[in-house]
Formats: structure tokens, C-alpha cells, sequence
């Protein structure tokens, strides 16, 4: 998980990351895509408001680093496309009985693109990199877990963990790196690995032009069968109208739209002639945090009558052009930990008031804004400069609340000034922030009451008893139904305590070129299948990349 | 002359020193370092691997310890290693950007020399005439319209309503299986955009100056004479005003120098073009001080440097300037 940044990276990467079901209401946006049979051949193209930094993931942090690397390299496990884990180059693994030790049983006959074979030394190896204090990895803490590591023959793999410990079954889907290119670099960061990366992926490295572009050419050996669309091509577009104005040209096969231009910019016959735009829910929330220790924020009736005040519909309607979804707490619709029977909060001032009054806030002064004790009901909201919805949600946030008497100021503040100076020192009263949501439900790091020390993601200082405990429980076990068990109790008391008032869900909104066919939205997407979008031979556009 | 340039050039060592010790110390006032920029609100990212991080990048010694030893390595031409985790050298990834940036610039300063030369002198020379006052009214809607506007409405036009010109980058994607003079002819429709949208846009000052300099000389008395002599107007122009009035085109020339390796971010994150704007741009995001200090320093060098030119270039051209 990690928040999203002032620049939207996700608009236009986010398409190939995760994503969850497709709405029924945009059934009818994308046409069937059959049509002609299946053909290798011709380019996809895709934009990248980023550059790829490098293409070991160990080492990289940007999602386009990330998208990249995906085309070359595989884990020993992956997310299929209705969100639960498979094997990749693990063919199968089980899980001892006491869930302490890992068996992963790997695939036989896999070649790396120089055509040495993949075998469990490279898993090893991938394995002591991931702990070696020489590599420069924010991974290594899942991997530091693990007691004991063994590989008996080329084609097993054996990890054994001191306690049962969930995540680390998909933290296995960390790429494996080729041992014999890598051995003898002790800082892999610094390999020309990094540069022009060897993997097992479907696509192989072709080229990578620093700020301008990165290409690749499918892998005819791939494991899984060859690609059928023979290149690969991102083209580096920082600004997002110029990558629109690309789409629309047919320089760009693929972008992820705003709600603007989803909803104003591509309602025409000529746009709906050349591409496809397919809707459905992104991994990721916008949020109000309180902090908890503040005087205002520490009465659970303030908190609840905030969720009444804010008129959330309002707010998806107004930001995101209706293309999002009301949040009711930090799992998606659709997941299988997500809980949908849990205290909800319909939009109703008057209840909000009552709360509010409970709490012994009342307008004594009949000035309009709520006073205790002569001490009147205001406080000021932080959020980062330059992400536009976040400023508009804080000004419709403002009105609600002015509605029910309680006075709210927006400050917004540069990213590393708002995280540092302020969230970091706990000096704020609320936030507007947004957590992007991992396909493992385990949220430790935001919710444990152990995780609030300084440079810890639980700034907002919550502390449940009940909540530690099973946060504990639901990532000690592999059982799917204990672990569910744990995360719906879980949504119930959030859904109770409001520690946030979760705001909504926004939409990925990609659309693609009409001639690449194959596309089949899923749980997780569009791009699980990507190895198997085509064009049909008719329809080719760059003719000089034949296969 | 000889002595004179040395001396100048040893007088930009300590001014090289001066802005460095500046850039360095407000770069690093700034909020958040380089692994605050790669690790906020990550949760991935433990107390250990930021502390491990520090350590990487050498952030745990004292400020003045580090100021120091980039001197020291600047000092042998060492730009030292970007934080970016691709792990490059500086000096690598400022140089594979030069060509791109500095091309562009010389094609759109070339071009607006071309075209400002003679409007300014023909604007002089006919002061107030429908001439002047319509290009007077261009060159400076050029100057007052903001660049990326005008690229997005030219992208529209060209690119997607009628389709003749390319939209971004500065190369198709098939430009590889082009035969040569097909790779010439794709790079130069390329090109027209982005330099047209710089060169009008930078057209105001250049003719501006040209006008008010032939202006000038115009008013001289030898203007009068040769006139009074009876020389044919077009001489008295050419070869009598318009050799004084480009004296002072040199000082521009000069100080447009750093101007040649300062891409502007705008311009290029509009185009997609690869530039050194973007690079710096990108680097003050990441905090990524190595890069942020190499691209300073050039700039820094290349300033100096330019002026030192033009000063160079105008005691040669004027023998009135004495250089001791």
C-alpha cells in the first residue's frame, strides 16, 4: 500500500495495476471484443506520465518502473484475475498443517531470455538479495520473516517462518532474478541488470531511450505461450493533455481518462469508432482522518456525526463525475474480505445535529457555529497542493459541515511539507489523504495501535484492543474463513468508530483502441490476459514490427 | 586579451564556489530529503531501510562534511552518482540530454534570428507604418500567449483535425525501418511544432531590440550625411546602420548562451521531448541533490562563460572597448 502522490500517477498507470469488478452500469460501455481470430503480430503502444527508474522491482518504488519490469519478469506466485493467489513460475505450493513452512514446487523447463534454464538456485538467490543489507530494497521486511530457506532439488523451494504469517504467501510474488547475470554485483541496484533487464516474462527488453520510451518484443518461448502482440512500446508523456491529444491521433493505444474526460472529452461518434472505455472500481480510497488525541476528535459522536454531515453521493457527483463509489471502510466491493453489512451512514443533517448535541455541542451564541463551554466547534483541514479532487472534496466537505454549525478551514500544503512538518509531528487536527488497497487484506501498519511512533502510517493515533487482536489473528493464519471472519469484525468497529470518514472509491476509466481485441474485464481488471490481446491481421497498424 | 580572458576565468572559480555553496545549502533546506521522497506514507518502507538509506546516499554525515566532499569531487570533474535507482552517473545523465535540448534551442534561436534581423530593421526604418505596428502587435502576442497554450492548440490543429504533423515526441515509433532520408523527414516534422512554439514565443525581445538599436543609430549624424550625399536608401541600411546596430546583438547573443542548455520544463513535458528541463525538474522533485547540484553548476559555468563571451566578442567587434 502506499498513498497516492501529488502527481496522479495512477491516472495513467493504475490501468495495469490491480483493479477491482466491473459495474454492471458499464456493461454496455465496451462492445464485445471478438470478431476475427486471434493473430501475432503488431505493437501495443501505452503512455507513462513517468519514466521507468529501473527494472528490478526490488529496487524501485514508481508504479512505472513496476508496469515495465511486469513485461520481463514473473514471481513464484501472482494475483489471478478474480483476485486469488496462483502459481506463476511456482507451479503448485502447500502450506504445513501448523502454517509454519512453505513448499513451493517450481515449473519445469522455464529459460530465462539467454536460454540458461530457471531453476530454484535463482529463487535462492533472489531470496539472499532480498536480505542482503547491500540491496536497497523496501521489500526486505516480509523476507526477514522467513527462519529457514532451502532449495533440496532445481525444481523445490522450502521457506519456514517462526509464526504463521499471511502476507508472505503474495509477498512471493516478488520477481526472481537470474543468479548466473547477477552473481557478481553485490549492490543489484548498480548491475546493468537494472538497465536492461534478463528475466522469464512473457515480453523481452529491447531498448530503453531515458525519458523518452522503453520497448519490448515478445517472448516466443514463454512458458505460458508466446504473446500474440509482437512489441510493447511506452512512450513517456508527462502531461496528460498531450497523451489525451496522442490517444485520440492514434499515437496511443491505450490511457487511463480522467472522470472529465471520460464523461465530457470522449462522449463522441468518432471517439467511440476507434476505441473502447471500460469503468470499473480502482484499488484505492480518499479518506477524512481525524487526529484522535484532538479535543474535538476524540468523542465517537463527532466522528459519527460527521459521517451524517457529509453528503458523500455529493461528493463522488462533483469530484469524480459520479465514477466512484460511496466507501464505507478501507476493503473494496467485491474482495472477498470486504464486508458489506456494517453500520452505514446515510446522508442526514439533522441526525448529525442530534449527535453533535449529544455530545454537548450547541450553538449557545447563535452565531451558527456550535460552541462547549465557550470554545467554538472549528478546525482546519490539511491536504497536498496540486491534487484537484482532494481540494474540491475538502470545499464540499466544508459546506456540509458549515450546515450543521461546524467550521472548517482548508489548508493545503506541498507534499513533503504537508508529510514531514505536519503529519509527521502530529501536528494537524484532520486530513484529506487517500491509502491505495493490496490485494492481501493484512492492514497492520495502518490500524495496529503499535504502528503510531513517528514515521509510522497509524498517525492518526487509533487504538482498539479488539482491532489489535485480530489483526494479529487475520494475517497468523492461512485459513481463508478465519482470516474473513477477522476483517469483517474489523469493518464493523470501523464502520462504529469512524476513526475516518471513508469517502469513496474511484473508478479506473481506461479505454483502448478498438483493434486490439481479447480484452476481458475481470475482479482484477483488464490487463490480467494481457499475453493475450491481439489485432486481427486485417487491422495491423505497424506493419514493420512482424513477428 | 589573452591575460584578460585568463584573469576572467579565474575570477569564476570563487563565483562557481559561491552559487554552489548557495545551491547546495537551499536545496537542502528544502522539506524532505531523498528518502523521505521515496519512503512517505509507504508502509513497505521500515525505520531500518530509511536509516539504511541515509547511510547509502551519506546523508548521516554533517552538512559541511558533505558540501566538502562534493567540492572535492567536483573539483576532478566528478558529478558523482544520481539517487535516482537507476544509479547513473550525473555527468552521464545530463550529456545523453544535451544534444536534444541544445539542438532545439539552436534551431529556435537560429530561427528567430532569421526572422527578427529583418523585422526589426524594416520596423525601423519604416517607424509607425502598418508594417511596424502589425508586427509590433505579433511579436508581442508571441511573447504575452503562454507557450503550452499555444502548443495544445497547434497539437489539435495539426495533429489530430487535420493530421499533418506529429503531436509529441521527437521521433515516430517506426522511425528505425526508415530508410535515411525518410528518418530526416520524420524528424523534421517533428521538430516544426516545438521550434515554432519556442521561436514565436522568444520573438518579442530579439526584434524589439533590433528595432530599437537601428532606431538609434538612424538618428546618428553619419546616417544623415550619407543620406545627405545622396547614397541609395538600401545602402545607407546595410551597410552604413545596420553594421553598427547589430554591436550590441552580441551581448544577447552572449547572454542567450546558458539560455542553450536551460530547457524549459513546460515546453518539454508538453512535446514529451527528453530534455535537461525536465531532467532538473524531476531530480528538485526527488530531492535528488547530486543531479539537482551538476545541472546547477553547468548552468552556473555556462552563465559566466556567456558573458565572458559577449564581453570578448564586443571588444573585438568595438575597437572604442579596452579590455585592460
Amino acid at each position: 500500500m502506499k498513498v497516492s502522490r501529488i502527481i496522479a500517477v495512477a491516472v495513467a498507470v493504475a490501468v495495469l495495476a490491480g483493479c477491482a469488478k466491473k459495474k454492471e452500469d458499464a456493461a454496455g460501455e465496451a462492445a464485445p471484443s471478438s470478431g476475427a481470430a486471434p493473430a501475432y503480430g503488431d505493437a501495443f503502444v501505452e503512455g507513462s506520465i513517468g519514466d521507468v527508474s529501473g527494472f528490478l522491482t526490488a529496487v524501485t518504488g514508481d508504479s512505472a518502473s513496476h508496469t515495465a519490469a511486469g513485461y520481463v519478469f514473473n514471481g513464484l506466485v501472482r494475483y489471478d484475475k478474480n483476485l486469488k493467489l496462483e502459481g506463476e513460475l511456482a507451479e503448485s505450493w502447500e502450506v504445513s498443517p501448523d502454517g509454519r513452512k512453505i513448499t513451493f514446487h517450481l515449473r519445469k523447463g522455464v529459460t530465462w531470455h539467454d536460454g540458461k534454464p530457471f531453476t530454484s538456485e535463482d529463487v535462492m538467490f533472489t531470496y539472499r538479495k532480498m536480505i542482503d543489507p547491500n540491496t536497497p530494497t523496501a521489500y526486505a521486511e516480509d523476507f526477514r520473516q522467513v527462519t529457514h530457506a532451502s532449495n533440496p532439488d532445481p525444481y523445490t523451494f522450502v521457506v519456514e517462518y517462526e509464526k504463521p504469517f499471511a502476507p508472505a504467501l503474495a509477498s512471493w510474488g516478488m520477481h526472481v532474478l537470474p543468479k548466473h547475470l547477477l552473481e557478481e554485483y553485490p549492490d543489484i541496484s548498480r548491475s546493468p541488470l537494472n538497465k536492461k533487464p534478463v528475466g522469464t516474462g512473457p515480453f523481452r527488453f529491447l531498448e530503453w531511450k531515458t525519458g523518452a520510451k522503453t520497448v519490448f518484443e515478445a517472448n516466443p518461448d514463454y512458458f505460458e505461450g508466446r504473446p500474440y502482440l509482437s512489441r510493447v512500446i511506452t512512450r513517456v508523456i508527462p502531461d496528460l493533455a498531450t497523451m489525451f491529444l496522442e490517444l485520440k491521433s492514434g499515437g496511443l493505444d491505450m490511457m487511463g481518462l480522467t472522470p472529465l474526460q471520460y464523461t465530457r472529452q470522449t462522449e463522441t461518434e468518432e471517439f467511440r469508432r476507434s476505441f473502447n472505455k471500460y469503468r470499473y472500481l480502482s484499488f484505492g480510497y480518499t479518506y477524512l482522518g481525524f487526529r484522535l488525541s484532538h479535543p474535538l476528535f476524540s468523542d465517537k459522536r463527532v466522528r459519527q456525526a460527521f459521517a451524517y454531515a457529509i453528503h458523500k453521493k455529493e461528493i463522488i457527483d462533483g469530484v469524480l463525475f459520479g465514477l466512484g463509489q460511496e466507501a464505507t471502510g478501507p476493503y473494496l466491493p467485491g474482495t472477498w474480505a470486504y464486508n458489506p453489512d456494517v453500520r452505514k451512514y446515510p446522508y442526514d443533517p439533522e441526525r448529525a445535529k442530534a449527535l453533535l448535541a449529544e455530545a454537548g455541542w450547541k450553538d449557545a451564541d447563535g452565531d451558527g457555529i456550535l460552541d462547549k463551554g465557550g470554545r467554538k466547534f472549528a478546525f482546519t483541514v490539511l491536504t497536498n497542493a496540486g491534487n484537484d479532487s482532494r481540494a474540491k472534496t475538502a470545499a464540499i466537505i466544508q459546506q456540509s459541515l458549515a450546515a450543521v454549525g461546524a467550521k472548517m478551514e482548508i489548508r493545503t500544503l506541498e507534499w513533503s511539507a504537508f508529510i514531514n512538518e505536519f503529519v509527521d509531528k502530529r501536528k494537524f487536527d484532520a486530513v484529506i489523504l487517500g491509502w491505495s488497497i493490496s490485494q492481501d487484506p493484512d492492514q497492520y501498519d495502518i490500524w495496529s495501535s503499535k504502528k503510531t511512533g513517528p514515521k509510522e502510517f497509524n498517525f492518526i493515533g487509533f487504538a482498539n484492543e479488539e482491532v489489535d487482536r485480530l489483526l494479529e489473528e487475520g494475517r497468523r493464519t492461512f485459513d481463508i474463513e478465519k482470516r474473513k471472519k477477522a476483517y469483517f469484525r474489523i469493518q464493523e468497529i470501523m464502520a462504529e468508530e469512524q476513526p475516518y470518514v471513508f469517502l469513496y472509491y474511484p473508478d479506473s476509466l481506461p479505454a483502448v483502441q478498438k483493434r486490439i481485441r481479447g480484452i476481458e474485464p475481470a475482479p482484477a481488471g483488464i490487463s490480467y490476459n494481457f499475453i493475450k490481446w491481439y489485432v486481427p491481421k486485417g487491422e495491423r497498424k505497424y506493419t514493420s514490427f512482424q513477428p | 586579451m589573452l591575460r584578460y580572458i585568463v584573469r576572467r576565468l579565474l575570477h569564476t572559480i570563487p563565483l562557481l564556489i559561491g552559487i554552489s555553496l548557495i545551491s547546495f545549502l537551499v536545496i537542502h533546506a528544502a522539506p524532505g530529503g531523498p528518502v523521505e521522497m521515496a519512503t512517505d506514507l509507504n508502509p513497505r518502507a521500515t525505520a531500518e531501510y530509511r536509516q539504511r538509506l541515509v547511510e547509502y546516499y551519506g546523508l548521516d554525515k554533517p552538512l559541511h562534511v558533505q558540501y566538502v566532499e562534493w567540492l572535492g569531487r567536483m573539483a576532478t570533474l566528478d558529478f558523482g552518482q544520481s539517487f535516482s535507482r537507476d544509479g547513473r552517473q550525473v555527468s552521464e545523465k545530463i550529456t545523453e540530454r544535451i544534444p536534444v535540448t541544445l539542438g532545439i534551442n539552436v534551431l529556435s534561436l537560429g530561427l528567430i534570428i532569421l526572422v527578427a534581423v529583418p523585422v526589426g530593421i524594416y520596423s525601423a526604418v519604416r517607424k509607425d507604418s502598418w508594417f511596424d505596428r502589425i508586427s509590433t502587435v505579433t511579436v508581442f502576442t508571441g511573447y504575452a500567449v503562454p507557450a503550452f497554450w499555444l502548443a495544445l492548440l497547434l497539437m489539435i490543429l495539426f495533429g489530430v483535425r487535420l493530421g499533418w504533423l506529429p503531436i509529441s515526441g521527437l521521433v515516430s515509433l517506426e522511425h528505425e525501418s526508415l530508410p535515411f532520408a525518410g528518418k530526416v523527414w520524420d524528424r523534421a516534422r517533428h521538430l516544426v511544432l516545438p521550434v515554432f512554439v519556442s521561436a514565436f514565443t522568444g520573438l518579442a525581445g530579439f526584434s524589439r531590440y533590433m528595432r530599437s538599436n537601428m532606431l538609434e543609430v538612424i538618428r546618428q549624424d553619419y546616417i544623415a550625411s550619407a543620406k545627405a550625399k545622396g547614397l541609395p536608401e538600401r545602402k545607407v541600411v546595410f551597410r552604413h546602420a545596420l553594421r553598427n546596430a547589430l554591436l550590441p546583438v552580441i551581448t544577447i547573443l552572449g547572454l542567450s548562451v546558458p539560455g542553450l542548455l536551460g530547457g524549459s520544463v513546460i515546453f518539454e513535458s508538453i512535446f514529451a521531448i527528453p530534455g535537461l528541463g525536465q531532467l532538473f525538474y524531476q531530480g528538485v522533485m526527488a530531492r535528488d541533490y547530486p543531479l539537482v547540484m551538476g545541472s546547477l553548476v553547468i548552468g552556473a559555468f555556462l552563465t559566466l562563460l556567456g558573458n565572458l563571451l559577449a564581453d570578448v566578442g564586443y571588444a573585438l567587434a568595438d575597437p572604442r572597448i579596452k579590455t585592460e
